[in-house]
Parts: structure tokens; C-alpha cells; sequence
């Protein structure tokens, strides 16, 4: 039994650190909490659920919704968010928090409060590894998950533009002196955090149902993976969604899974008192309160 | 608009507007961004309704009982979270109001989970129970008038001067002598023990708690708006703020509630978005600047 509840934590865990990548990435360089994240996964599941109603493959959908999502966070960023930026603590964290009920009700609005799921020919679909039994689905969405984090890595590490990324966020004012560009990495960041969460939404909708507060749910476990993890770590976000996937299945399995909710808070807490800097962050972010 | 729903609008409005007071202590004072406030708010509901049902206690004493029960909470993740600043504040309130939401939803021996508890008892002062709304007009009002005073004078206090000298720059008060964690222990516990108050208030006003109207991640997300429009750090900025948002939000809940669901919920996402762009320091500070603007302007 162990074993195969490892297996599923993974599973489930790999959805997980895809949500949590964005929201680090946008955390670790513009220093602001998305509280809106979990609403572009709505967005972007209620899209491609639209996209299958008119016959088009969830995993086809997400050549569309990527594009779209990351236009998104390139206006968003753009004609929202940089307003905030060298406003006062409050504009910063409460502006995302507005952004975040205002789509959540315009979810509602739009499309109702049902929970709407698609249906296709493999989404129940597992196999046996080893008398493991691995969902095909959610196998596909870690592979996903593996694919583009290493992608984003390896853009983060290897071109200029991505060391332009990582220059702002380790210091923007020393970033701007050096001739970057650092509105335009901030657009570009938060597009791409957007379209990593949109890519979750794509490979989530086979697995789950979508409906106007799915972000909240969501985007909670996300923000328990990036404390977990470390702020502005890459390794961090994959680590830390693994690692709460496997927990939340432990728990749910051993206690209750009513109370896995409890227990990924408590996680939460211990990890933000004893080592806010999570498993691979740096020291004294807490500190300095990502100004 | 008949008088008892008049009267409905003004408890509510001057219950939320002593709450949001409360919250303010906390965020507009000391700059600590509390998203948890809720617990608060529900550990006064629960205190006050639970004992009073269950062991015909006075709701007093459990109001009481609540505002202790608030407190040490709120001493514990003070405590914890002295280092913390900005959002991992924020999120820590976020995580512990989630786990006392949820511990009310199981613990349903005692607080009968998401059915709630229906509050009947015999009317009168003692249990905090009427029959007619006016009882509650005058407690609301003593509830939100209180609120105003104390922090309005905090706000005068030598209290008041460390507290917001911590806000501005914790480094710099820190070097002149202001205690910093002890001040910012203290208005926690202050800010959470007093919300309690109003928790318990809105129970026994409505007469029916359960974990969503009491816990619910939108209580917290209200105080936060309510202090925000009126003015953050403001003494006067949450009663004015509770006396714009209360009634606007039923207003748009009784012309688009039934039909049309989401959209008052939209409307104050804007709302707030706009109110943050425009005028980040509340609407009270907002009028004064323009009104002082356009008295230059016209002797010029």
C-alpha cells in the first residue's frame, strides 16, 4: 500500500509544482503574492473545457490556451500590476486579492456555479507498473510538468534574456543600471507564470472538474509548495509539489481525508516558523519582507 | 425601506464598522497585513453562542471567554511571526484561520459542523437575546462608537507613535528605543480580542452561526475592504468605509442577488482595484486632498 500511495502522491504532486512555478517565478521577481494565480488556472480550464465542448482534444486545447494565457499575464502585468509595483505594501498585496474575486464572479456570472468536467476516451485510463497502478492522465501532466521545467531552467540559465530574469530578481535597481530593460522582464515573467499555470490548467482538466473557486483551492496547496520550497527556487516549486502531493495522500490515507487540509496548513506553519527560507530559498526573505 | 430593515443596515453596518476598527489597529497601525481576521470574528461567534446553548452560560461570559480565547491566539502567532514582514505575515493569518475554519467544520460534537447552531434563548439582557432589532441598534452602536474612541486614541497614545513609528521604518524605530516586538504583540492581541467582541455581537444578532458566515476567507477579505475605502491607519477611515460598503453591498446583492449571481461579487473586485489605483489611502484622505486642492486652486 505505501508504495502505491507514494506513487499517487507524485502523481498528484506533479500538478502541483506546475501551479506553484508560476506563482514562484512571478513571488521570486516582481515580489508580489498573485493572489490571482489560481484564478488564471480557472481561466484557463474553463478555456480549454469550452475548447473541448467544440470537439477539440483538452491536450490539442492547450496549443491555444498557452498563447492566450500568456497574453494575458502580459496585460495584466502591464496595465495593472506595474501600477503597484513602488505603491505601498497594501496596493500590493490587495490588488491581486480584488483581481482574484473579480474573476472568480465573473466565472460565475458567465458560466454558473455547476462543477463542469470534460469527458474523454483516456481519462480513466491506468496501467500497472510493478502492481502500481499509474493514471495515464495524470502520468502525462508530470511529464508535462518535467518537460517544461526543465525548459524553463534551462531558458533561465542559458540565455540572455534569462539572466536578465534572474538579475532583476536578485536585484532590480543593480538590473536597471546594467541596461535591462526591467519593465519588460517583469511583462515577460509574469507571462510566463501565467502560461505555466494555464499549462496546468490544460493537463488538469482530464482529472478534475472546473468551477469558479477551483483557483482557491488550488492556489492554497501552491502557496503551501513555494514556502515549502523556497522562495524563487525552481528545484524548490518541483520538490515541494512532490513532496505535499505525497503528504496530502499519507494523510488523507492514515488520519482522514477530510482532515488532509489540516495537515498541509500545519505544514505551512511549521515550515514559515521554523524555516521561512523553505528547503532550497534563501535566508531572510522573511526579513526583509520582499520589498 | 421600512425601520426594522433600516435597522437590520445599521447594526450590521456598525458592527462591521467596529470590526474593520479592529483589523485596523493591526494593519493600519502597526502595517501587519492580517488575511485571518476571521478566526477571530468566529472564535467570538462560537464563544458566545456554544456555552450559552449548550450550559445555559450568560453569552457574556462566553463573549468573554472569546475575547481570551482570541487573545492567545492571536499572543501565539504574534510570537511566532516576529520576524515576519509583508506577505509571509499575510499568508500565516491566511493558514491559521483556514485551520480554525476547518477544526469547526469537524469538531462537530461541538460545534455541529457545517449545520451550524441556531440560537434560542430567553430574550433578555442578560442572554443577550431580543425579539426586536432596537436592543441591537444600541449595542452595535456602542460597540462601533467604542471602537472609534480607543482608536482614536491609540492612535494620540505614546502607543499609537511606536506603533506607527514600527510601520514606517521597524529599523529606525528599533534604534530609538521602541520595543518593537512587544508593541507589535500587544496590538495583535488587542486587534484580534476586540474583533472576537464583534463576532460575538453578529451571532447573537443573527441568531444562526455555522462555519461559513462566521470563518469564512470573505470575512477577512470584508475588514480588509471596509478599512481600505474608509482609509487605512485612519481612526475614522473603517467607520466610514463600513458606512459606504455595507449598504452598497446589500444594495447590489437585493438588485442582482436573485438574478444575476456573481455580479455584486464582481462589482466590488473592481471596486477595490479602483479604490487601490485612485486613492490608495482611502476615500476620506482622497476628498481632503481634493478638497484642499480646489480651496488653493480658487485662491490662487
Amino acid at each position: 500500500m505505501i508504495p502505491q500511495l507514494i506513487v499517487s502522491g507524485l502523481l498528484v504532486g506533479g500538478i502541483y509544482a506546475l501551479v506553484a512555478i508560476g506563482l514562484n517565478l512571478v513571488f521570486g521577481v516582481l515580489r508580489i503574492i498573485n493572489f490571482a494565480h489560481g484564478e488564471y488556472l480557472m481561466v484557463a480550464m474553463y478555456g480549454s473545457y469550452w475548447l473541448w465542448r467544440l470537439t477539440i482534444d483538452p491536450y490539442v486545447a492547450a496549443l491555444l490556451i498557452l498563447p492566450m494565457m500568456a497574453v494575458l499575464g502580459a496585460v495584466t502585468e502591464r496595465y495593472l500590476i506595474r501600477y503597484t509595483l513602488a505603491s505601498q505594501a497594501h496596493v500590493k498585496i490587495f490588488v491581486t486579492l480584488g483581481l482574484s474575486i473579480a474573476l472568480q464572479n465573473a466565472a460565475l456570472l458567465l458560466f454558473g456555479g455547476d462543477y463542469l468536467s470534460v469527458r474523454t476516451p483516456y481519462q480513466t485510463m491506468t496501467f500497472t507498473l510493478a502492481s502500481l497502478s499509474i493514471s495515464v492522465p495524470r502520468l502525462i501532466a508530470n511529464v508535462v510538468m518535467a518537460v517544461s521545467a526543465i525548459g524553463l531552467y534551462f531558458f533561465l540559465q542559458h540565455t540572455d534574456f534569462g539572466k536578465a530574469i534572474r538579475a532583476t530578481a536578485q536585484d532590480s535597481t543593480t538590473a536597471r543600471l546594467m541596461g535591462i530593460n526591467i519593465g519588460r522582464v517583469y511583462m515577460a515573467t509574469f507571462a510566463i507564470g501565467t502560461a505555466f499555470v494555464g499549462l496546468a490548467g490544460c493537463v488538469l482538466i482530464p482529472v478534475y472538474y472546473v468551477y469558479p473557486t477551483v483557483g482557491t483551492d488550488f492556489v492554497l496547496i501552491a502557496f503551501v509548495v513555494v514556502v515549502l520550497g523556497g522562495l524563487g527556487s525552481l528545484l524548490g516549486a518541483v520538490v515541494g509539489g512532490f513532496l505535499i502531493g505525497v503528504v496530502e495522500q499519507f494523510s488523507g490515507f492514515f488520519i482522514d481525508t477530510s482532515l488532509r487540509q489540516i495537515v498541509y496548513f500545519g505544514v505551512f506553519i511549521a515550515i514559515l516558523v521554523l524555516r521561512p527560507a523553505g528547503l532550497f530559498g534563501k535566508r531572510g526573505a522573511e526579513e526583509i519582507g520582499l520589498k | 425601506m421600512s425601520v426594522p430593515q433600516l435597522f437590520d443596515l445599521l447594526i450590521l453596518t456598525l458592527v462591521w464598522a467596529g470590526m474593520a476598527a479592529a483589523w485596523n489597529l493591526l494593519a493600519g497601525f502597526a502595517g501587519q497585513f492580517s488575511l485571518g481576521h476571521a478566526a477571530f470574528i468566529g472564535i467570538g461567534a462560537y464563544a458566545a453562542v456554544i456555552p450559552a446553548m449548550r450550559y445555559q452560560l450568560s453569552p457574556w461570559v462566553g463573549m468573554l471567554g472569546g475575547v481570551v480565547v482570541a487573545g492567545l491566539l492571536a499572543f501565539f502567532i504574534a510570537s511566532i511571526s516576529l520576524r515576519m514582514r509583508g506577505p509571509f505575515f499575510t499568508l500565516l493569518t491566511i493558514a491559521f484561520s483556514e485551520v480554525v475554519r476547518l477544526i469547526a467544520l469537524y469538531a462537530k460534537p461541538l460545534t455541529n459542523g457545517a449545520e451550524g447552531i441556531i440560537v434560542e434563548l430567553q430574550p433578555g439582557i442578560m442572554n443577550l437575546y431580543f425579539l426586536e432589532k432596537w436592543p441591537f441598534v444600541v449595542l452595535a452602536g456602542l460597540y462601533a462608537s467604542g471602537m472609534y474612541l480607543l482608536c482614536a486614541s491609540i492612535r494620540r497614545s505614546r502607543m499609537g507613535h511606536r506603533l506607527l513609528a514600527l510601520r514606517d521604518d521597524e529599523d529606525a524605530a528599533r534604534s530609538l528605543g521602541v520595543e518593537v516586538y512587544r508593541a507589535r504583540v500587544l496590538i495583535t492581541l488587542i486587534s484580534a480580542a476586540l474583533t472576537s467582541v464583534g463576532g460575538a455581537v453578529l451571532a447573537m444578532y443573527t441568531q444562526y452561526i455555522d462555519p461559513d458566515s462566521t470563518l469564512s476567507f470573505l470575512l477577512s477579505v470584508e475588514l480588509s475592504l471596509i478599512t481600505i475605502v474608509g482609509g487605512l491607519g485612519n481612526a475614522a477611515g473603517p467607520i466610514v468605509g463600513a458606512f459606504l460598503i455595507v449598504p452598497l453591498e446589500r444594495l447590489l446583492r437585493s438588485w442582482f442577488g436573485g438574478v444575476l449571481f456573481g455580479l455584486h461579487g464582481l462589482i466590488f473586485g473592481i471596486l477595490l482595484i479602483v479604490i487601490l489605483l485612485a486613492a490608495p489611502n482611502g476615500v476620506l484622505l482622497a476628498i481632503g486632498n481634493w478638497r484642499s486642492r480646489w480651496i488653493s486652486r480658487r485662491h490662487a
